[in-house]
């Protein structure tokens, strides 16, 4: 086992869980095309402030934020549209107190033309959590956010407004679609489904009766009940 | 890499692996140990997987297969009839010639004494799963000889109960012309699986009894909500609902040691029943245990860990600003009316909030794409 295939298994996995955006420097990871557009650039300070301001990124948590410009492939208008591709993470890990977990954001907003006062956007969330203090057990989440379109109206010349709105309908993805129904599914999982593997006392209100003359009387009656309908 | 540290090194990756696809990847680790069968084996002793149901037939009853009612190959023994299913006979008839005595030992039935009290230990489990887990649930007590057989009071087993919910809850459709959240099609799923391994030997001297019970919990949840969990219908009649899959799965698997010892029960046939009724009320006290410790531990501890992710998670009092200033005047308004209708305007809560509203104020929208276009 070579330290050089450890590295490599290593890379592969970072990039399949989309870890190396936090491990990696930002500014290389954007290509040149970003330091020419504008929008994009101002886009990428959005959301830098907005890692900053949602996630924590100290004490044992690691966040980031990465934006891939990605030009249109568009033959019949030179107009040059654009897509963006910005993957959010963050991740945390304390093994001293037994958990770790990440949440990985992945978005998508394209702009159909250079100018355009529009965009559409898309994104998907997963979640993981893990504490190991006694045993295993993971939380997993897969979330897939529903398409918007962001505009401005037309009063407004300034592309911020624009880069404004889609970190609003960002945030607004989060709070709607991410946390609020992760309130609701960890009542559910509690109330209803644990409650459903397993009874938290049997319907007697007592332990169970571990004598089995007593269930095989109550069994056998049971039976000539039965029987006797 | 000798055998120890084979296993060593596959229980290390499995305790870190989803405790749902625990089969699946010891499926995989089997495949690179290949062709170590002993560590293998020792592999599959060791590691707890969701616990499988079969059909005894002659009988008409379920039991669980697990690798103490397991033989050669994929034959297992029912505790109700005390057979093998599928029936070995062609197996037997197909090794018959010189290894007659050999073949009869792969396939294992206790006999006497212990299948007298392993058919009582079933049927004193089967109302115990019953008051505990419901009807639809499976469980099976496997006893095997150990430390001097039975007649010395020594013997081993395993009681395993396995529960298993797949379900769906579709609420009425409302009237679409108010604008009420539409009620989300929910699936829930998951299964219990209590393996509890026990130990019980004669302590010295003849008069005490030792039981050892090691458990192991699988649990998993599983909640697939269509439409985006509580999100609601935002307007208008002929609005085709967008399938917005959010999953969430916990899945867990938990461990605990007990030992106990307690005097002796008589030799007599009602006597040995006690070991039952011993055995059964550390294994009820260790199930509430765990249950109650999933339920409030660990549940706990995965939203803790989200908590400690993000900062203002679980703070929905603030969801509501964004909608209510986003509406602008225009043309655009009438179709804006969904999402303020359904954010409530909340003070705001932090500095960074505050500007963020005040620059949003007539400049922007933001609309859902499944509009009708106006």
């Amino acid at each position: 086992l070579s330290p050089s295939f450890i590295k490599d298994v290593e890379i592969l996995y970072n990039s399949r869980v989309g870890r190396e955006i936090i491990l990696s420097d930002l500014r290389v990871q954007q290509g040149q095309a970003m330091n020419d557009d504008d929008f994009g650039n101002s886009l990428n300070d959005a959301f830098q402030e907005y890692v900053k301001g949602h996630f924590y990124n100290s004490k044992g948590n690691e966040s980031n934020v990465v934006i891939h410009g990605v030009d249109d492939d568009d033959d019949d208008d030179d107009v040059g549209g654009e897509t963006y591709n910005v993957l959010m993470s963050t991740e945390r890990i304390q093994l001293h107190q037994y958990h770790a977990g990440s949440w990985f954001a992945k978005y998508t907003i394209h702009r159909p033309t250079k100018d355009s006062k529009k965009v559409t956007m898309d994104g998907k969330v997963q979640l993981h959590a893990h504490t190991f203090e006694n045993g295993n057990v993971q939380l997993k989440s897969n979330i897939t956010l529903p398409s918007c379109t962001c505009t401005t109206s037309s009063s407004s010349t300034s592309q911020g407004a624009l880069i404004e709105g889609i970190m609003a309908q960002i945030h607004q993805w989060d709070d709607q679609f991410v946390l609020q129904p992760l309130e609701g599914v960890y009542h559910d999982m509690s109330s209803e489904i644990l409650k459903k593997l397993r009874r938290v006392m049997p319907v007697t209100r007592t332990k169970f009766d571990w004598n089995l003359e007593g269930h095989r009387f109550v069994k056998a009656v049971s039976l000539d009940v039965q029987g006797g309908k | 890499m000798d055998s120890e540290e084979k296993i060593d090194a596959s229980l290390d990756i499995l305790k870190r692996m989803p405790p749902q696809e625990t089969e699946k990847h010891l499926k995989n680790i089997t495949i690179l140990l290949q062709p170590d069968s002993n560590a293998i084996e020792d592999l599959h002793h060791k590691v707890d997987c969701p616990l499988q149901t079969a059909l005894d037939t002659i009988v008409n009853k379920p039991f669980v297969l697990s690798e103490y009612n397991r033989a050669e190959g994929e034959f297992y023994r029912s505790p109700w009839s005390n057979e093998y299913f599928p029936s070995p006979s062609s197996f037997k008839n197909n090794n018959d010639s010189s290894n007659n005595k050999n073949v009869e030992g792969m396939f294992f039935k206790p006999s006497g004494e212990l299948r007298e009290l392993e058919e009582q230990a079933n049927e004193v489990l089967e109302s115990y799963r019953e008051m505990y887990y419901g009807k639809d649930s499976v469980g099976s007590v496997y006893l095997w000889n150990q430390g001097g057989g039975i007649q010395e009071g020594g013997f081993a087993g395993c009681f395993l109960i396995q529960k298993q919910i797949c379900k769906e809850e579709e609420e009425e459709e409302e009237e679409e012309e108010q604008n009420q959240s539409g009620p989300p099609k929910r699936s829930q799923s998951g299964y219990w699986n209590s393996i509890h391994v026990v130990d019980v030997n004669v302590l010295s001297g003849g008069d005490r009894v030792k039981y050892e019970l090691s458990t192991t919990v699988l649990v998993s949840m599983d909640l697939i909500y269509s439409d985006g969990g509580n999100h609601s219908n935002k307007s208008g009649a002929k609005e085709e609902r967008a399938f917005l899959p959010m999953v969430v799965e916990i899945g867990g698997s938990m461990s605990k040691h007990k030992e106990t010892i307690r005097p002796n029960p008589t030799s007599t046939t009602r006597g040995k029943l006690e070991h039952i009724a011993n055995i059964g009320q550390m294994m009820e006290a260790v199930e509430i245990e765990i249950r109650s410790n999933i339920d409030t531990l660990s549940i706990q501890q995965t939203k803790d860990v989200l908590q400690g992710i993000r900062k203002d998670s679980m703070a929905s009092s603030w969801a509501g600003y964004v909608g209510s200033n986003v509406v602008s005047g225009g043309s655009r308004s009438s179709s804006g009316v969904g999402i303020a209708s359904l954010l409530r305007p909340t003070a705001s809560q932090n500095p960074m909030q505050a500007e963020l509203m005040a620059r949003l104020k007539q400049r922007s929208t933001c609309e859902d794409i499944s509009q009708p276009n106006k």
